[in-house]
Order: C-alpha cells, then structure tokens, then sequence
C-alpha cells in the first residue's frame, strides 16, 4: 500500500504546475491561458500546504496559500476583464492577434 | 580726499538705461499700448532723442563734478561703491579660498567692489567721453538718419559710451576690464553694422580677435598683480607699491624676469591691443567699415585711447620698470613712424584717418613710455577733438559723394561744402601741428619730453641716444602726418571734380544769400551734422590753449589740473632747446604741407608720377601697407587655420562625428536590430523566454548550495530511557520533532540492523516520545541510532548503554525485540 507523504503532495504540485505552464506557453486562446495561470498558481498554493503539513510551526504555509489565492482571483478579474476589452476590439480572444508591440 | 558721491553712479546709469530702453524696454512697452502710441515710442525721433539725452545727461553730470573737484583740493575725488562685487573674505569664511601660498596674504582681504571713482584724470577721460560722446550722437542723427537700423545703431553707441564710461570711471582693474570687454563687444557689433556685406561682418571678426589676444595680455597682467601686490584696485596697488621697500619691489622676479616688467609687458600687450600698437594694430584700418560716426567715437576719439589711459592709471608701476617703460616708448614711436608712412598711400579716406589715428596713438604711447603721462593724455584730449572732427567730415564728405570713399574720385569740393571743407582745415592743421592750434601744442609737448626724457635710461635697455632717436622718430612722424593729411585736404577739396559724372551733377553749391552763409549753408549736409562739424573745429582750434608749454611763460593748466593724478614729467632741459625743438617740428610740418601742396593740388600730377615712377616697387609696398596683413597671414593665421583644419578633420570629423556620434548610433540601432526579435508580439514566446530565465535564475541561486554538505543538526533525538523492570531490555527514548522518520538502530554497531526498519513503523510527529525496546547482553555497548525521513535526510547519534547484571530478556526471546517480536527467527 502507498504511503501518502511530503514528496506525492510535491509531485502532484509540479505536474500541475507543469501542465499550466505549457498550457500558457502553448495554447493561443486567452481564456485557456488565463486558466493555465491558475492552474500554475494552484499548483503552488498545493506544494504551500503540503509543506505546511510537515512543518506546522507558524503556518505560513497556509498563510501563503491563501494570500495565493486572493492574488489569484485578482488576477482572474483583472485577466478577464482585459480579455474583454481586448475581445471587443479585435474580435478575438487570440493571443497572437494581439501584438501591436511587436518590434 | 575721497568723498562719496553717487551722483557719479548716475554718469554710468544713463548710457546703459538709454541703451536698455531703445534696446527692447520701450518697443516691449509698446506691445501693451495702443497702436499709434506703440508706433511713437519707437520712432526714429523717441530714439534719436533718449540716445542723445543719455549721454548728454552724463556730460552735464561730469561738468559739474568736474567744477566741484576745480574747487576742492587737489587729491579731492569722488567715489560711488555700488556693491561689493567680489570679496575674497566670504571665500575665505567659507573655506574656498586657495590662494594662500600662490597669492600674498593682502589678496585673502581682497574686495573687488562694483565702485566708481572721480578723480582728474577720468574726469579728463569722462568729459572727453562723453562730450564727444555727445557731439558724435547729434552728428549720428543727420548720419544714419535713413538707415533701416536707425534703432539697433543707437542701442549699440549707448552701450558703448555705457562701456567706455565703466573702462574709465572703474576704480578697480577688474571692473575696468568689464568695460574694457564691453567696448570691444560694442566696437565688433559696431563694426559689423552691415554685416550683409561680408566684408564687414569680417572686419568686426578681426577687430574682435585680434583684441582678445590684447585681452589675453590683460588678464595676465591683472592676475599677476594680484599674485604679486594682492591688490586690484588703484589705491590698493599705489599703497602696495609706495609702502613696499623700492629694493623689495625690484628683487621680486618671476623664472630670472623682473615681475614689474613681466606685469608691464602684459598690460603693455592689453594696451597695444585695444589701441592699435605694433604688432596688434592691423584690425584699425579694418574697422572703417563701420558707420563713419562710429570710427569717430569709437575708432578715434575714445576707445582706442583705453590704452593710453591705462597705462597713465598704472604710471606708479610702469615706472618701477624703466624697462617696460623703454619698450612702450620705442613701440610708440615706431607705431607713429610706422603707420604714417603707410597714410601716404591711401586712397580710402577713412584708412587715411585710420593709420593716421595708429601714429598718434604712438605719439601717446610714446609720452606715456618717457614718463611724460600728463602729455599723453593731452594728446588724447586734442587728437580726440580734431581726429573727431576730422572723420566726421569725412563722414559728410562720403554722405556728399553717395557712399563713394576713393579720395581719387573727389576733388574740388571746397566750393560744394564750405562748412565741411573749413572745419576739415582747421583740424588738419591741428593734426599737422600748426601753431597755434591744439594739436601743435600737444605734439610739440610729447617730442620735447621724448627727447629730454630720462626715464627710459635708467634701464640699461636703450643706449643713451635713444631719446634722441624717438624724437627723430617722432619728428619724420610729424612730417608724414602734415604731408598725408594735406594729401587727402588737397586731393577732397581742390583741383577739379573727379567724381563720376552722376554725382557730380547732384552736387551744387550753397546760395550766397548773406555774408555769413559760407560759415553755415551747406545743401549736402543736414543741421544736425553741420552744428557738430562746427563745435568740433572750433574744439580742435582751442583745445591746446590750456596747455601750453612754459616756455611761453603762462600756466600749463592741463599738466597743473592733472598733477595729483599722475607722476610727474621727470627730465628737461633749457628753454633754448625746447623753442629750437618746436621750430624744428613747425619746419617738419611746414615741409610736409608743402610737399603735399606740390604734388596734390592737381591730381594726378606731373611730380607726383615722378615721384612714383622712381621706386614703383617701394611705391607698390606702402601701397599694400608693408603687406603686414599678409605676412601675419602667412605666419599666424595659416598654420593656426591648419591647425584648426586638422582638428576639424581629426577630431571633430573622426573622432566626434563618426566614432562617437554615428558610432553610437549605429551599436543602438545593431542593439535594437538583435533585441527586436524578441520583441515578437507572440505572448507565449515571451512566457517561454520568461520561464527560461526564471530556470536561469533559479539556478544561479542554488548553484552556490549544491556542493554544500547538509550539516547535521544535533539534536539528542535517542535518550537512554532506562530498563524495563520486568524483562531487562533496554528502553530508547525517541523524540524527532516534526517530521516522521523510521529508526534504525544497530548496538555494536557491527553493521547489522538489531531493530529491523520496516518492522518499526513511521513514527508521527506528534512530538510525543516514542519508545523502542532493545534486549542487550551485560555489558557496555554502543548503540548507533539513525533516523531515516522520507525525504533520504537523515540523522546519526552514537548512544552509550551499559547493561549490568543478568538480562531476564536475553534468556527467553533470543537477542532483542521491538514492539513484536523483531529478530524472531
């Protein structure tokens, strides 16, 4: 039978921070590129309390997470609202169609 | 006696504010006014009008100082101090002074002040100033009365007699240099008037460099004099040098040089720049481009004499160096000498003047060198009046003659301008030396004291014929200049009408229509210039009656009036020998004046050819001006232009422009081409490069731990806990805080596990003490436990268990156990 410890919780924690990375580096529509950077964000708040869980002394672990988790729903307000705007004026939620600052 | 007076500020102040208001003030002003209004401030009457006044203002301003100083004591001037411009204490109070060791201790209490002084000698200067100063903005009236720059010309003269007043009334070296720069700004801006001839606008440009050279001189002088006396102004220096001892003065030497004479020479190349002296005069004859009414005030009368009133300030200490003295004395009379040979040959009017103005400035270089300083400035007092004249009548001749300046192309005009042609005599016959005309009275004075001078002989330099030589010098001068300027009264005024056939017939002469009319009618010249013409003759007439010589047996009034101011003539001889001498210089000017008359009462005529005709060549060279121009060009201005040409070229075009300009550009342009790519715009190219450098940096912070060891904290997490009464076995307390580890435990330690690892189970990290059984024989043993995380971290601690007596355990259940039953078979 598997023990569930510290380093399951951190592979968990990598692997899903993995799959959010490569999701924003290699998807095109923002909406998925807003929801790789959560998955990026959660996969960090998973290693905060699994880390937390071993070293309980002053929970900063859970403190972080949830701090992580405040950022994130700023992030996911802010990130959608500019999807939005950028939608209403490119007719497209793209992310290669938004590149006027292109050098 | 020094008396405060700030009326004295006030003979300044009305130059510069006529100056600010003609410059910019009163067309701002009118900006706000209504149009008409706005139209009359500036009209050419306000202007003409605001810029006389200002100087008139001063004049008057001067008279009646002047008057209040005939009836005080002699030493009796006055003093306006405006501020204290620079003063060295506050440097020294604020620790930023570094003068000490280089400067005396005097120059740590120096205090330059903005302060004017009163005293006879500027109030010479100022009436001169502004007098002709006056004279010469009335004339400028008539003169520039349809030039388009009527306003910027006005503006110009009032700052200029604003400068000429601070050189002048200065109390201090510094501030006269001030005005010193001021002039010379006003003389380039002047000169340049029409400065849409190129010629022009480069005639101001080599006035203006060749001065800075003379400037150069200048601020050398000034900063060695305050290394060496620690003084800048007059009576600082004239303590410092009658309180220091003579023998002290004259021992002070600067690399094996005298520092009087290096402090002369210095202020000898200011003076000979700013008054056309050899080797700095070639900018003079140049400056005729400007406005005639300006070579009038600035390029004879006022300016050019800054020089000589220098020196006459500075006599206390030129005459500590009979050696300085010499050289002034030799350059000008060689300068006389010089220049008036090259005014035979003229044929520009005006240039006429303009070397005629270089030889009398040497006349008074050459007084001031013999120590004959209130000669000096009596020359310049009455050269300022018929040079004055002399060029404003040749202004109303050029006005005549529809801008035409060929004196070849004139001819006969005596008839045409009675006024101009009478008061151009008087001048010139004063200039020429005439008894008993001004100029008679005062050049005689300067060759009497050249050759009964003996201040130059103290020096050793010069042999002691030399103040025979500079009379001789002087003498041919006086010759020349009777003979030139006879040439140009001869060739303007008599014979016949040369000029071209269109101006000749604007000319006509006045109607006679009373007996007075020839003294005043004249069609070619407007009022305004006519009256100036004649108050200047009348000047250069009488001028010279308050200075007469005292073989004539009345009072010198001028040497007497000047006396306080500056040292006294030291030299003479007998009164035979000065009327012999003055005879002389009549028979010289006599001989000049008649020479001319021969040869330029009909132009061109039979003996003047001859003349000609004999040396073509030596004829050739005058006529070039001894192609001094030229030698300097070939001599200075061209390597100094191939030296700026190969700074250009080097410098400026490489270096400058290509390295660091286009070089700069182009390594920021090949910068930008390299980065642009990244600039893609595609958003997941920059989270890649993002995710990569975050690796990259990520890796730089942990690299440096990698090789670290992990440094085992020790914590006593196994305590002997003691013997289990019932079985003997030896009871280990385990207390690993936090995490949950697996022990293992080897007694011996042999290397074989006594408690196996996967029969004792993680224990929490409760922090609650944990216990493991162990059956040891008797004995003493080691115990190694290691505490093994999931994590491959572990710990180590050797325990010492001694075991005493039998071991109940030891005989029932084999070796040892844990929990259940570890080791069973």
């Amino acid at each position: 039978m598997l023990d569930v410890g510290l380093s399951h919780y951190l592979l968990l924690a990598a692997f899903v921070f993995t799959t959010g990375a490569v999701g924003f580096v290699w998807r095109r529509n923002a909406i998925i590129a807003l929801v790789s950077i959560e998955l990026m964000l959660n996969a960090s708040n998973i290693a905060l309390v699994a880390f937390n869980r071993y070293n309980p002394v002053d929970h900063a672990g859970q403190a972080f997470a949830l701090f992580v988790v405040a950022i994130a729903a700023a992030e996911a307000a802010v990130g959608l609202a500019i999807i939005v705007a950028v939608y209403r004026l490119r007719r497209s939620v793209r992310t290669d169609d938004v590149d006027a600052l292109k050098g | 006696m020094v008396e405060s007076n700030p009326y004295i500020a006030w003979i300044v102040g009305f130059p510069l504010l006529g100056a600010i208001l003609n410059g910019f003030l009163l067309s701002w002003i009118g900006k706000l006014l209504p149009r008409g209004t706005r139209a009359n401030l500036t009209a050419r009457s306000t202007v003409g009008l605001i810029a006389v006044l200002c100087v008139v203002f001063p004049f008057l301003i001067a008279l009646a100082a002047t008057i209040r100083l005939v009836g005080g004591s002699p030493g009796r001037e006055f003093i306006a101090v405006l501020w204290q411009w620079l003063p060295m204490a506050d440097l020294v109070d604020r620790g930023l002074y570094h003068g000490a060791g280089l400067f005396p201790p005097a120059a740590a209490d120096l205090s330059v002040a903005a302060g004017f002084v009163f005293d006879r000698l500027s109030a010479v200067m100022t009436l001169v100033v502004t007098g002709v100063g006056s004279l010469i903005h009335i004339y400028s009236i008539g003169y520039m009365g349809r030039d388009p720059g009527y306003r910027r010309y006005f503006t110009y003269l009032n700052l200029f007699v604003f400068s000429m007043l601070v050189l002048v009334l200065a109390d201090n070296m510094v501030l006269m240099f001030v005005g010193w720069e001021g002039v010379g700004l006003c003389s380039y801006l002047l000169i340049g008037f029409w400065f849409d001839k190129e010629a022009n606008a480069a005639a101001g440009k080599k006035a203006f460099v060749v001065n800075r050279i003379g400037d150069l001189g200048f601020i050398l002088g000034i900063l060695l004099l305050v290394g060496w006396l620690g003084a800048v102004d007059w009576n600082g220096l004239r303590e410092a040098v009658a309180s220091a001892d003579p023998d002290v003065l004259s021992a002070g030497t600067v690399m094996g040089t005298s520092v009087a004479f290096l402090a002369c020479m210095f202020l000898l190349i200011g003076a000979a720049g700013k008054s056309a002296q050899i080797p700095l005069f070639v900018w003079l004859p140049d400056a005729m481009a400007g406005p005639t009414p300006v070579s009038a005030l600035i390029h004879a009368a006022t300016m050019v004499t800054a020089g000589v009133y220098m020196i006459a300030r500075l006599d206390f200490l030129f005459l500590l160096s009979p050696t300085a003295m010499a050289v002034v004395a030799t350059v000008g009379a060689a300068t006389a000498l010089f220049a008036a040979t090259i005014g035979f040959a003229q044929t520009d009017i005006k240039r006429v003047l303009a070397y005629s103005t270089i030889s009398q400035l040497g006349y008074m270089f050459l007084a001031v060198g013999v120590g004959a300083f209130s000669a000096g400035i009596f020359h310049l007092f009455t050269h300022a009046f018929f040079k004055a004249c002399l060029f404003l009548c040749a202004g109303s001749v050029i006005h005549a003659m529809a801008d035409r300046q060929d004196i070849r192309e004139m001819g006969g005009l005596r008839r045409v301008m009675p006024v101009t042609h009478w008061t151009f005599l008087v001048a010139t016959l004063a200039i020429a030396g005439c008894p008993p005309l001004s100029g008679f009275f005062s050049k005689d004075e300067i060759l009497w004291t050249a050759f009964s001078g003996t201040a130059i002989l103290r020096s050793g330099l010069v042999p002691d014929f030399w103040p025979v030589v500079l009379w001789l010098a002087g003498l041919a001068a006086a010759g020349c200049t009777a003979f030139y300027m006879f040439r140009v009264y001869f060739l303007v005024f008599w014979g016949d009408s040369r000029a071209p056939q269109e101006v000749r017939s604007a000319l006509h002469a006045p109607e006679r229509r009373s007996a007075a009319s020839w003294l005043w009618n004249e069609p070619h010249t407007p009022v305004s210039m006519r009256f100036v013409l004649i108050v200047l003759g009348a000047c250069s007439a009488a001028a010279g009656l308050i200075g007469m010589p005292h073989v004539f047996h009345v009072p010198n009034l001028f040497q007497k009036w000047l006396a306080p101011s500056v040292a006294a003539f030291g030299g003479g001889g007998t009164a035979l020998e000065e009327w012999f001498l003055m005879g002389v210089s009549v028979l010289a000017a006599v001989l000049g004046a008649w020479t001319a008359w021969t040869f330029y009462r009909e132009y061109p005529s039979r003996q003047a050819q001859a003349v000609v005709g004999a040396a073509p060549r030596l004829y050739r060279l005058v006529l070039d001006k001894y192609r001094i121009d030229e030698a300097y060009g070939w001599s200075i201005v061209r390597p100094a232009r191939s030296i700026a040409f190969a700074c250009y070229e080097i410098v400026d075009r490489v270096l400058i422009d290509t390295i660091l300009v286009t070089g700069s550009a182009y390594a920021a342009s090949a910068a930008g081409a390299m980065f642009r790519r990244f600039q893609s715009g595609v958003i997941h190219r920059y989270a890649a490069v993002m995710a990569i450098g975050l690796a990259g940096a990520v890796l730089f912070v942990a690299k440096p731990f990698a090789s670290v060891p992990l440094v085992e904290r020790p914590i006593a997490f196994a305590t002997d806990g003691g013997r289990d009464p019932a079985t003997g076995e030896v009871l280990l307390r385990l207390a690993m805080p936090d995490a949950p580890y697996v022990y293992e435990v080897d007694a011996g330690p042999d290397g074989e596990l006594d408690v196996d690892p996967e029969a004792s189970p993680e224990r929490g990290p409760s922090g609650a003490a944990d216990t493991i059984r162990l059956c040891l024989p008797e004995g003493d043993h080691v115990v190694r436990v290691t505490a093994r995380s999931r994590f491959e971290m572990s710990q180590t601690i050797d325990l010492a268990v001694r075991v005493e007596g039998a071991v109940p355990c030891a005989a029932g259940a084999g070796e040892s156990g844990i929990g259940g039953g570890e080791g069973a078979p």
